[in-house]
């Protein structure tokens, strides 16, 4: 289902340029909106616009814009506020932050953010979100303008699938409707004209379902496009997270979970091994996860998961609920981790299972058979 | 009518004169002072907006997927009562965990839910004091106004905020608020503040009501962030707590009547029809009764009345002023949650066929003398208690005198199954009155013993095939007309997706049938080669009202059947002209997944026959859909097909018998 995405706040300014006396709205708008660029490239397939847009960031004529299909062709137009039309070329790309910069043959200095002169924004703040979305603007008109506030400043949690995002830090969400197609590269500013960020392609938020409109803050890229512009190489991996070299799980700890049987059965602790962690804590069959460490639970699978971000030798806090009450235990492995079995942690289980202590009997299977 | 556009036109000046303060050329003080007050209210209400977390429960309802993150809700009272979006608790999730913004966690218990306002009352056991909002009056709250929405989902530490302003008040007959804020499942639940942090109202998705009794409790998440959102009033909800918190769940209140057709906005308020069992009822309301008072507000319109009943709740009563011819007569009328489903009157005989009309003609009285005549009497019915034989004439039904079949149909309809009823009729020349209780109409197909044949009449000869083709459309429609019948004739509108099957191949099945029961047949397609789509039901309705113009059928035996595909589209087009025909037949063809059944109505008697391949994959679903369409009120049959599932796309001959035979008795009474 594609969402009903009404731009009601866009707002088409007009191209003439006043004279700029005083930091006006209108005054920074215009100036802003020079400093933005419309992108012409490869796509025009069905969900596949085939421009995008682009912030200026030197005087020689160096575009940041994002890493996409657009990109992948030989005839690279970039338009800028004025009408002049550049060939561009692809000076570098970052895979990482899916970024790239762009180089026009600019013969005089162009309008341009400085990237060491950027901002931040905090919950609430008055932003504006300047880019080319939907293609409307041509020629020599400047980009669309669309106002809002920052909605939250929060990791970047995109849905997986047909939509992923490398990057997972903090981003500015805004209530504007700024992340439609042919908004990505975009900027995002102040009411002061300062750069907050750069507007990211469509995807969809994990924790709402709904489409997000963000910027990447112009930390997150700061480094990398200075890097890029000195064409110096890049480092590809500084975003991966180390995996833990012997991962934790239920069995481990102790726990076997309730059978998985829908994709979201709730995590439910079917039984306590003697002698292990959880017994120890005083973990009890029918407890509910509701949190590892910090971490809210919804399911099995998201248990288990977490889980196995952690090392095997680390104490793990684990929140449960029992008869209606939140009891918060600490299971602490005694074990060093040379002795533990991280082959195959489920054979251990098992092996283990004769041992089973404070388990409803298992009789379930037998119940079944009678006619 | 006329305040509802003068609120529009209010939003939206409103709306225009906030965004030109915005972005007119003042002073950068100004841009300040509104920024900080803004972030203030923030900070004002942050304290009642609680993170809200769920364990277990659907991963998706039907093919929507459900928001798995947290969800916000509103603190409404300081001992722990907070209230939500219904939309948060789709899932039916095993646990519920709110998090205060202390960063203190509570298990909650969902206590109830609000069907009508679409909201969700949860309880957490704590001893601390919790921090309530303010709320605005309601009278205080102007399109325009500084609207900022709130909630706790990105960041539990942290509220996430959009800004906007109020839009309209009284939207969704007087329920909400509509706000230009981005209301999405970032903020369901979360409140909607004014520029000093009071509380609006609460956020939630919202829908106009479906025709059906269902809730859906995601019913308008799909206008997520579009600029129209809405929260439902605190002062409304503060005011319906205490109930709330005792009944557990609230619901919409249903009066039990059927009004006018007409534009809502323009005709009054009168009452077609009273259901059975129901609140008016019980208040003594009547047909042609007008509805022109509720609790002191002038009612002169359908939407009117709309806007007096939506935002009430069943249980609360109202004192409706009626006009009944002229008369002003003074009611009060407690609302329902549920109505019994209507169902129709059943006498149990099937009526004769008229004879041809004799050359002479016959006085009224003469006419009138003759009444109804029985060809067959149900089984089990109440005529047959009452001692009604096949050949009995009835002349009259309660004091109506009863002429032809549709006297008998319109006295019936007024009436509803348990309501009593004087039955006079003629038998061996005496004329005797019995009182009989109305049944109701049977779902099992009359066997053919108890039919007297209506073999007394000569199958016509042949039959005359001719074409419809209407200019708007690309398909032609073949029809087959017996020649010279004496009979009342009926009309199976034969839907055929299937392009193997020639027109000719499907006529020359039902040839004999239709010669014997003097029985018309259409056949009708779809107008692409790929078979159904949704876009023919326009064309099956204007083929079947051009039939029906050109071959006059009784209007007790027009049906529209079709195999599979064919039979869904069957169900869709029936469902949706209930008024148009009186029967549908489905062979091995479950109801269309995105149906939703519609209330039976008074005056509409469609019959339903599902024809059933009990080793076909639809069995099961099939045999669910009847059970449906039954607890709706539906005389809805269910009969084995005696064809293998292979060959689910041609009928059996003893199938075609078996429709034959329900058609043949679907002016039963």
């Amino acid at each position: 289902m594609y969402p009903v995405r009404i731009f009601m706040s866009l707002l088409l300014i007009a191209a003439a340029c006043q004279p700029c006396s005083g930091k006006t709205l209108r005054s920074v708008l215009r100036e802003t909106q020079k400093k933005v660029v419309k992108i012409y490239g490869a796509g025009g397939l069905r969900q596949m616009e085939a421009y995008q847009s682009g912030i200026l960031i030197s005087a020689e004529g160096h575009v940041l814009t994002v890493l996409s299909y657009v990109l992948d062709t030989d005839d690279l137009a970039v338009v800028l506020d004025d009408g002049q039309l550049f060939e561009a070329e692809l000076l570098a790309s970052d895979p990482v932050l899916e970024l790239a910069l762009l180089k026009l043959p600019a013969e005089s200095s162009v309008p341009h953010f400085d990237l060491d002169k950027h901002t931040k924004a905090a919950v609430g703040d008055r932003v504006l979100a300047l880019s080319n979305l939907y293609g409307i603007a041509a020629g020599n008109e400047p980009v669309s303008v669309l106002h809002g506030v920052v909605t939250a400043v929060a990791p970047l949690q995109a849905r997986r699938g047909r939509f992923q995002s490398n990057f997972a830090g903090p981003v500015y969400m805004v209530d504007a409707q700024a992340n439609n197609p042919g908004a990505a590269g975009g900027a995002l500013v102040d009411w002061q004209g300062q750069l907050l960020g750069m507007l990211g392609k469509e995807l969809r938020s994990e924790v709402t379902g709904g489409w997000l409109h963000y910027a990447l803050p112009v930390e997150a890229f700061h480094t990398t496009t200075q890097d890029m512009q000195a064409g110096r190489k890049l480092d590809n991996t500084r975003l991966q997270l180390a995996e833990p070299e012997s991962p934790l799980s239920a069995a481990l700890l102790g726990v076997t979970l309730i059978p998985e049987v829908l994709p979201r059965t709730p995590p439910y602790i079917d039984s306590v091994i003697a002698g292990t962690p959880a017994h120890r804590a005083g973990l009890r069959p029918d407890d509910l996860i509701v949190f590892v460490g910090l971490e809210p639970t919804a399911s099995c699978a998201s248990v288990n998961k977490m889980l196995s971000n952690l090392e095997a030798t680390e104490t793990v806090a684990l929140s449960v609920l029992r008869d209606g009450q939140l009891i918060e235990l600490e299971l602490a492995s005694e074990r060093p981790a040379e002795q533990l079995a991280p082959e195959e942690p489920r054979s251990t289980l098992k092996i283990l299972k004769p041992e089973i202590t404070e388990s409803e009997p298992a009789d379930s299977s037998e119940a079944e058979s009678e006619p | 009518m006329k305040t509802c556009i003068s609120i529009t036109v209010l939003a939206l000046v409103s709306l225009w004169s906030a965004q030109a303060n915005l972005f007119a050329d003042d002073s950068p003080d100004l841009v300040q002072v509104e920024q900080q007050a803004l972030n203030r209210a923030v900070e004002e209400v942050a304290g009642s907006v609680v993170q809200i977390r769920t364990v277990g429960g659907a991963d998706q309802i039907g093919r929507q997927l459900l928001n798995r993150g947290p969800t916000t809700g509103l603190i409404v009272s300081d001992d722990g009562y907070v209230v939500s979006s219904v939309a948060n608790f789709a899932g039916q999730p095993t646990s519920i965990l709110v998090r205060t913004s202390e960063g203190e966690q509570f298990p909650a218990e969902l206590v109830g839910r609000d069907n009508n306002r679409m909201l969700a009352l949860l309880k957490i056991e704590t001893t601390n004091q919790l921090p309530v909002p303010q709320s605005v009056p309601k009278q205080e709250t102007l399109p325009g106004q500084w609207a900022v929405a709130v909630g706790r989902v990105f960041d539990a530490e942290k509220v996430n905020v959009s800004v906007g302003v109020i839009s309209a008040r009284n939207r969704m007959h007087g329920r909400v608020l509509q706000t230009d804020a981005s209301v999405s499942t970032a903020n369901y639940g979360g409140p909607l503040v004014d520029i000093r942090g009071r509380v609006f109202g609460v956020l939630v998705p919202m829908a106009p009501q479906p025709a059906s009794a269902d809730v859906n409790e995601l019913a308008g998440v799909e206008y997520y962030d579009s600029g129209i959102g809405f929260a439902v009033p605190l002062e409304d909800i503060i005011a319906s707590l205490p109930r709330w918190k005792e009944a557990g769940d609230l619901h919409r209140g249903l009066l039990g009547i059927g009004m006018k057709k007409g534009s809502a906005f323009a005709t009054p308020a009168t009452i077609t029809n009273v259901w059975p069992t129901s609140p008016a009822k019980d208040a003594g309301w009547k047909a042609g009764d007008t509805i022109i008072e509720v609790d002191g507000n002038s009612v002169g319109s359908q939407t009117q009345l709309r806007f007096q009943i939506t935002p009430r709740y069943a249980g609360d009563t109202l004192k409706v002023l009626l006009d009944r011819a002229g008369e002003t007569i003074e009611t009060e009328v407690t609302l329902t949650a549920e109505l019994a489903a209507l169902e129709h009157a059943f006498l149990g005989i099937l009526p004769g066929i008229p004879e041809p009309e004799p050359s002479v003609e016959k006085s009224e009285d003469e006419k009138a003398a003759r009444g109804l005549a029985v060809r067959a009497v149900w089984p089990g019915s109440p005529a047959q208690d009452a001692g009604l034989i096949p050949g009995d004439q009835i002349t009259k039904l309660g004091d109506l005198a009863i002429r032809n079949a549709s006297d008998a149909l319109r006295q019936l309809s007024s009436h509803h199954p348990g309501d009593s009823l004087n039955v006079t009729y003629r038998s061996d020349d005496k004329e005797r009155t019995t009182e009989v209780t109305l049944g109701k109409l049977p779902v099992e197909l009359l066997k053919s013993v108890d039919l007297p044949n209506n073999a007394t009449l000569e199958p016509a000869a042949d039959w005359e095939q001719d074409t419809i083709k209407l200019a708007e459309f690309p398909q032609e429609t073949s029809y087959y007309l017996p020649q010279d019948t004496r009979q009342s004739r009926g009309l199976l509108v034969w839907l055929e997706g299937s392009l193997e099957r020639k027109n000719e191949t499907v006529a020359q099945k039902w040839r004999t049938i239709c010669l014997r029961d003097g029985l018309a047949l259409a056949i009708v397609r779809p107008a692409s080669d790929n078979g159904w789509n949704i876009e023919d039901l326009a064309y099956v309705k204007r083929v079947t009202g051009e039939l029906r113009r050109l071959l006059k059928p009784a209007p007790q035996r027009m049906v529209v059947a079709g195999n599979g595909k064919s039979g869904q589209m069957a169900l869709r087009f029936a469902f949706a002209n209930k008024g148009m025909i009186s029967g549908v037949a489905a062979v091995a063809a479950p109801l269309p997944r995105t149906f939703e059944t519609p209330a039976n109505q008074d005056g509409e008697r469609l019959a339903v026959l599902a024809i059933n391949q009990p080793d076909s994959p639809f069995s099961a679903l099939i045999t669910r859909d009847i059970k449906t369409l039954r607890e709706a009120g539906y005389p809805a049959g269910l009969i084995e097909s005696d064809a293998d599932s292979g060959q689910t796309s041609v009928m059996s001959a003893g199938d075609r018998e078996k429709l034959a035979l329900w058609i043949d008795t679907l002016n039963r009474m």
